[in-house]
């Protein structure tokens, strides 16, 4: 108690006196001085902001656009449009994936490595990414 | 262009328009040039120092990232080139035990220090401050005479909470001891009289 009111009057001297200390004023000529230095400076680079080549409304009126010429004209008309050339897709069924991996297999030691390999490339990804945009940013 | 919030001159600013800078740095100038001077301990290096702060604000303004005050940000960038300055020069460095100082202690001094004239009453405490390390005379200033937040401090210093508040008791007993050993002629005579 006693602690708490000695630091008390040490608080209320300082604050008392420290408040009675006149605020400084620099030189008449240190808004043109420094000003003159500032222009002397690089442009400040402001923020980039990117701009895509296609705006929203841009990608809306290909939209509308790809409808109107492609669905319309489909629309009316009774035989389609245009028509794919015949083609044979035959030779798919000669082709023979049996008993391709019957003998091959993994350890599961290996299942082990790759999975834990893979989760710490997953958080250093997140490390590294994290850590790169700090250094841009300052 | 008159008295617009500062995010407004700070963006005119980024925009290319230097002259709205100029505006910050009549509003804040005595401000900083204050911290400066108190740190420094020199006019002549405080102008420069001061300068090289705002030069340092310009050029990163655009890292100003609003979340704070920009006055905050802007003591932040003084403070840190004053004590740059001050690391440059070979200034020993003050060592002032702390005493244990009684009720009685405090207010023989207040009593003479009241019975100064303003003017000089504040350049003897100002004096008494300069004989600080520059830390903690640098916290008893944002503290009591700014009277910046504990967390604007932290800010502004980038020391810890607990490292600002052991700072600033010790700051403040600090400089009673020197306004005491000060003023010591006269309380020897204020005793003597009693």
């Amino acid at each position: 108690m006693g602690e708490n009111k000695h630091i008390e009057e040490i608080h209320a001297f300082t604050k008392k006196y420290v408040k009675e200390i006149p605020t400084e004023t620099p030189s008449l000529d240190f808004t043109s001085n420094l000003m003159k230095k500032i222009e002397e400076l690089q442009p400040l680079k402001s923020t980039i902001t990117y701009k895509p080549l296609i705006s929203k409304k841009g990608w809306f009126i290909v939209f509308l656009a790809i409808v109107a010429v492609v669905l319309v004209p489909f629309k009316q008309r009774k035989e389609p449009l245009f028509s794919l050339p015949e083609m044979n897709f035959s030779f798919l069924e000669k082709l023979n994936f049996d008993g391709l991996l019957e003998n091959s297999s993994v350890s599961s030691t290996t299942l082990y490595l790759a999975l834990t390999f893979s989760v710490f490339v997953c958080i250093q990804l997140f490390y590294l990414k994290g850590h790169f945009e700090k250094q841009i940013n300052g | 262009m008159a008295n617009k919030p500062d995010e407004d001159y700070i963006e005119l600013t980024l925009k290319g328009d230097v002259n709205a800078f100029s505006f910050l740095v009549e509003k804040y100038k005595d401000m900083v040039f204050t911290l400066a001077v108190k740190m420094v301990k020199s006019r002549e290096e405080a102008e420069e120092v001061s300068q090289d702060a705002f030069i340092k604000a310009y050029r990163y303004l655009s890292k100003f990232k609003g979340d704070s005050k920009f006055s905050t940000w802007l003591y932040k960038i003084a403070y840190n080139t004053s004590l740059d300055a001050i690391k440059k020069k070979s200034n020993s460095y003050n060592t002032v035990t702390i005493d244990e100082v009684t009720v009685n202690y405090i207010s023989s001094v207040e009593t003479v220090l009241d019975g100064i004239e303003r003017e000089e009453r504040a350049a003897v405490i100002n004096d008494c401050l300069q004989q600080l390390p520059e830390d903690e005379r640098a916290i008893l200033l944002f503290f009591y005479f700014k009277e910046l937040s504990l967390k604007e401090i932290i800010e502004v210093t980038s020391m810890s909470e607990a490292n600002v508040k052991v700072k600033l008791h010790r700051a403040r007993k600090k400089l009673l001891r020197i306004v005491k050993n000060t003023v010591e002629p006269e309380l020897i005579s204020h005793y003597g009289r009693k």
